[in-house]
């Protein structure tokens, strides 16, 4: 498969004309995208022959982000309990924000910034990772080889991500509803116990598995376009920039409308 | 063994191959010469097939190698290595593992038969020991020698040369050119180098050509060349003659 950029020259003097080839140009990479994924994913089956590779990439996934998921996850656990808690203090029914930040976390929150998270430490470094390799040859290198690019360090990527996203996002989930209760016990005067209890009482299978789900969607989003743009990188240390920054806006962009779409299929 | 016929590229809107052709012959080392941006690594990218002809015909013994996909151009690359400009090992593996790669995805040689291997060509390459160095704790003579020994791991049958010597002192280039000559004498391999390195070129060289903007501007042996009377061939060899030699030479005409 072709695996080069399209170039972005415009017509100066013609709009519409400029408008349609930003339209073909964008349908085209997509496709050009999307294609390589499903390669990627056609490769699984061969995994064992880049265990290392695997591990390497789940350690740079885990490692990378580990830190900074921790943070914001107890931030955003403590700001949702803040904000619903004292509006629910208003009609004396503060206890249950344990309810509205596990099922926020959950179902959306979780998944949502553990995904922005691993775009913006992870999918960048996977940009800039492949782009450089791109620019110095090495892609080529590994074609000239016969050795195919996407066998040899999408799919790795990919795989890692898929292994590691859920993980990361259960830990969210988890670090989030600690931080709601720190706020619910400190702010609210709402006791650890009743808390968890009200975080249990309406949190099922359901709200688990979809934010699973979307967690799954949001690893191949990341990981497919931080690799897609770096691979397909051209032109020195300035064409690996353009290639960073396109797969942090590309990947925040389809994280936040693909996690809408997926929670209106599902409620 | 292998043939270009009015062979044509465009890329970015800007033709940089116009009606080339040429022929490599069995066993020759052929240098492609010119000057910087003249075209020279497009055409060995074409003969690997890391780029396609926009009009044209490219052979590999006769074959149109244009028609080759699949397993048969994988079978096509396998008789190939290929020395980037820039020597392109992967920057996270060790010297060993960028020369094992090969050997390692392409073969089912054992792992001992692969150590004996990759030891065997980093001798040749002069680079003994230097298997658990990364690249970049390699010198430019170093990493261009590293990258050598990857080229030739898997006996190619044609070894294409991107700019061996760029960015080397003249001591370590002649040292690569010494060691182009030893891997010919060895194997008696077609070797196809792209420099615009004028003595690299005279010393290594059975035959030269010589492009300029895209356009073939001479072809024929090294001996034609440095006879030549076409007035850019005879600025190119002015240019790269030291002046005391010119000096010399023209006291001597």
């Amino acid at each position: 498969m072709q695996l080069q950029y399209e170039s972005e020259y415009f017509n100066e003097n013609n709009i519409i004309s400029n408008l349609g080839r930003f339209v073909l140009i964008n349908i085209r990479n997509s496709g050009r995208g999307v294609l390589m994924v499903l390669e990627a994913i056609g490769f699984f089956p061969l995994f064992y022959r880049r265990w290392n590779e695997l591990i390497r990439q789940m350690f740079i996934v885990s490692l990378k982000s580990f830190g900074i998921v921790s943070l914001v996850a107890l931030f955003t656990g403590m700001i949702l309990s803040l904000q619903a808690g004292i509006e629910l203090r208003e009609y004396g029914q503060e206890m249950r924000v344990g309810t509205i930040v596990a099922e926020s976390m959950f179902r959306e929150m979780g998944p949502f910034m553990a995904a922005l998270i691993l775009a913006a430490c992870v999918g960048s470094a996977m940009a800039a990772e492949l782009g450089t390799m791109a620019v110095s040859e090495e892609i080529s290198a590994l074609q000239v080889m016969s050795i195919n690019p996407v066998y040899y360090l999408v799919m790795p990527r990919i795989m890692a991500m898929l292994i590691m996203c859920p993980a990361l996002t259960t830990y969210t989930n988890v670090i989030g509803v600690i931080g709601g209760g720190a706020v619910a016990s400190s702010q609210l005067d709402v006791e650890w116990r009743v808390y968890f209890d009200y975080a249990r009482m309406y949190l099922d299978m359901k709200e688990i598995f979809v934010g699973l789900f979307k967690s799954l969607v949001f690893a191949v989003i990341v990981s497919g376009v931080g690799c897609y743009q770096g691979i397909s990188a051209r032109g020195g240390a300035v064409g690996v920039g353009i290639a960073t920054r396109r797969a942090v806006v590309i990947s925040f962009l389809l994280v936040i409308s693909v996690g809408y779409f997926i929670t209106r299929s599902f409620y | 063994m292998i043939s270009f016929k009015s062979v044509f590229k465009t890329l970015s809107g800007k033709e940089v191959l116009k009606n080339i052709s040429f022929e490599v012959n069995r066993g020759d080392i052929h240098t492609i010469l010119g000057p910087t941006g003249s075209g020279k690594s497009v055409i060995l990218k074409h003969i690997i097939r890391l780029l396609e002809a926009d009009n044209g015909l490219i052979t590999y013994d006769g074959k149109d190698i244009s028609n080759f996909s699949g397993v048969e151009l994988e079978k096509y690359r396998a008789d190939f290595g290929y020395l980037f400009q820039s020597g392109a090992l992967i920057a996270w593996l060790t010297v060993g593992e960028n020369v094992a790669l090969p050997l390692i995805e392409k073969t089912k040689m054992s792992i001992s038969q692969i150590n004996k291997r990759v030891s065997d060509v980093l001798n040749l390459v002069e680079l003994t020991g230097c298997e658990d160095k990364m690249p970049d704790e390699l010198s430019g003579g170093m990493l261009k020698r590293a990258a050598l020994a990857r080229a030739i791991i898997n006996n190619p049958k044609v070894i294409l040369l991107d700019e061996p010597t760029s960015g080397l002192d003249p001591i370590m280039s002649r040292k690569i050119d010494n060691l182009i000559k030893r891997l010919h004498s060895i194997s008696d391999i077609t070797i196809v180098m792209v420099t615009h390195d004028l003595i690299s070129a005279f010393s290594v060289s059975d035959r030269i050509t010589m492009i300029t903007d895209g356009a073939i501007r001479f072809h024929g042996t090294v001996k034609d060349f440095c006879e030549s009377r076409d007035e850019y061939v005879m600025e190119f060899i002015k240019s790269q003659t030291p002046r005391h030699m010119d000096n010399t030479i023209n006291k001597e005409q």
